[in-house]
């Protein structure tokens, strides 16, 4: 069996070179060389089989990358930021404006005056604040009309 | 005719048009250029691709036809072959290395051939093409095919015997 197996090999090996052989053929004869159970004097021609066959499995590693599809996930995050943002703006704005409803106005009169003098006494005060740092340019005016003595 | 379409009708022998074109221009580099550039030519007539009878077929005789170009402009300007893939075997067990040294030996043999006769062998060896494919990929008739595959054939196995016999006899 195994001597009519090896002279099979041997006839489709003679007209292998010949180029006689159908790819069925070929088949066969690349899947003896592959086995471990190759005749002795047989065994050169293993490396030429092995070698085609390993050469079958290169493969070209920079395949197309397919274009990127947008993720809808993604979108949907993007608007929920957006619309969580503006809620927070609109919290924030609320809260301002309805503390600038309280205008601070008092229900007594008597108080009312109180609060208001005081008011006008911080603005005056400060006002005279600076006043003070302007009068000593009235020095400055009354020596140069000491010097030119313009009147 | 979109992207994907025409992605999905092509790689199935994307990897055929990469190995042929590695196999004539030996480096991976410029295999994967002449891959590309493939792919852009047959994008850019992606209209009239349903014409053609074969599209692979089609494909490979392109690829043939550029990696002929390539090698002739690099004859006619002295360059040679730069290549970076000269070695990159991993250190394995000695048996696995002798068995690669062998494989390697038959690459070189291969590599030696003429184009015309690399190119069979790699079509009808590696990618499996029957002899009237390789005819039309190739624009040969099917007995100068299957004539200069015998011869192919040969030459590497003389080659080899060559080799193996080296310091016996």
């Amino acid at each position: 069996m195994a001597f009519n197996k090896t002279q099979h090999i041997e006839e489709l090996l003679e007209r292998y070179f010949e180029g006689l052989t159908s790819l069925e053929e070929e088949k066969q004869l690349q899947h003896y060389f592959l086995s471990d159970d190759v005749a002795p004097h047989l065994i050169n021609y293993s490396s030429l089989f092995n070698y085609f066959a390993s050469e079958k499995e290169i493969e070209i590693t920079s395949k197309i990358p397919e274009a990127p599809s947008k993720k809808p996930l993604f979108t949907w995050v993007t608007v929920a930021a957006v619309f969580v943002l503006f809620a927070g703006m609109l919290f924030t704005w609320n809260q301002t404006s309805s503390q600038q409803d309280e205008l601070g106005t008092f229900d007594d009169p008597e108080i009312a005056m109180v609060e208001t003098l005081k008011a006008l006494e911080l603005v005056s005060r400060n006002v005279n604040l600076g006043m003070e740092s302007v009068i000593y340019l009235n020095e400055y005016n009354q020596s140069k009309q000491l010097i030119f003595k313009t009147r | 005719m979109t992207q994907k379409e025409f992605v999905t009708l092509t790689q199935p022998f994307m990897d055929k048009i990469f190995r042929l074109a590695k196999r004539l221009l030996v480096s991976t580099e410029e295999a994967k250029d002449a891959a590309q550039e493939i792919q852009l030519k047959l994008w850019s007539k992606k209209n009239d691709l349903s014409a053609y009878r074969s599209l692979e077929a089609l494909a490979m005789t392109m690829t043939k036809n550029y990696c002929l170009d390539q090698l002739k402009s690099k004859r006619a300007s002295h360059l040679s072959l730069v290549h970076s893939n000269f070695n990159d075997r991993e250190a394995g067990l000695q048996q696995r290395l002798e068995d690669k040294d062998s494989l390697q030996w038959v690459e070189k043999c291969m590599n030696e051939l003429p184009e015309q006769q690399k190119m069979i062998l790699q079509l009808r060896e590696i990618e499996g093409y029957e002899f009237a494919e390789i005819g039309e990929i190739l624009e040969m008739n099917e007995t100068a095919v299957r004539v200069a595959l015998s011869r192919a054939r040969k030459s590497i196995r003389e080659k080899m015997i060559k080799t193996h016999h080296y310091g016996i006899q």
